[in-house]
C-alpha cells in the first residue's frame, strides 16, 4: 500500500513537471532547496487560488462519494 | 576721703581678681569641651570606617555569589543550546534521508504545507 502511494505521488509530480527533467535526481541532489521551492510554490498557489481549489476538491470528493454509494446500493439514490 | 579711695582700690583689685578667675574657668571649660568634641569626632570617624569596611565586605560577597550564579546559568544555557543543535542536526539528517527515499511524497507534502499556509494567509488578508 505504501509503495502504491509512493508511485501515485511520483506519478502526480511527473504530470506536473516537464518530461525531460529528471526531477527525482534534482530532489535527491538538492533536498533542502527542492523542499523550499515546493513550499513556496504551494504557498503561492494557496494564496492565489486556494479557495477555488479547495471548493473544486470538495465537489470532486462529494461526486465520487455519491457515485460510490449509488454503485453500492445499485440504484441512483444520490 | 583717703579711706574711700582705699576701699575703691580694694574693690577694683577684687573685681580684677574675680574677672581673672572667671576667665580662667571659662577657658578651662572651653578646653574640656574641645577635647570632648575631638573624642566624639574620632569615635564617629572610626565607626564610619568600620561600617564602610563591613559594607565593602558584604558587597564583595554578593558580587561573588552573583558571579557564581551567572556562571551556572550560562553553562546551562550553553548545554541547552548544544542539545537543541544536536537534535536539529539529527532531524535534518532524517529529513534528507526521507527525501532521498521518497522524493515525490516529500515534494508533495512540502507543497501541501505551503498551500495550507497560503490559504491561511489568504483568509487573513481578506479579513
Amino acid at each position: 500500500m505504501s509503495a502504491e502511494r509512493d508511485n501515485l505521488a511520483d506519478e502526480l509530480v511527473d504530470q506536473l513537471v516537464a518530461t525531460d527533467l529528471d526531477w527525482r535526481d534534482v530532489v535527491r541532489s538538492y533536498p533542502k532547496t527542492s523542499l523550499a521551492l515546493a513550499v513556496v510554490g504551494g504557498f503561492a498557489l494557496g494564496r492565489a487560488r486556494g479557495t477555488t481549489i479547495v471548493a473544486a476538491l470538495a465537489t470532486h470528493t462529494a461526486d465520487t462519494l455519491a457515485s460510490n454509494i449509488n454503485e453500492f446500493l445499485g440504484d441512483e439514490v444520490l | 576721703m583717703a579711706e574711700n579711695v582705699k576701699h575703691i582700690d580694694e574693690a577694683k583689685e577684687k573685681a580684677k581678681q574675680a574677672a581673672e578667675a572667671t576667665g580662667k574657668a571659662v577657658q578651662e571649660r572651653l578646653q574640656t569641651a574641645r577635647e570632648k568634641f575631638s573624642e566624639v569626632a574620632d569615635s564617629l570617624g572610626k565607626g564610619a570606617g568600620t561600617a564602610s569596611t563591613k559594607v565593602k565586605e558584604k558587597a564583595g560577597q554578593v558580587s561573588t555569589a552573583a558571579r557564581e550564579r551567572y556562571g551556572v546559568a550560562a553553562e546551562r544555557a550553553k548545554q541547552g543550546y548544544d542539545k537543541a543543535r544536536k537534535d536539529l542536526d539529527h532531524l535534518t539528517q532524517d529529513v534528507n534521508e526521507y527525501v532521498r527515499d521518497n522524493p515525490g511524497k516529500a515534494v508533495l507534502i512540502a507543497a501541501g504545507i505551503g498551500f495550507l499556509i497560503g490559504l491561511i494567509f489568504r483568509g487573513r488578508s481578506h479579513d
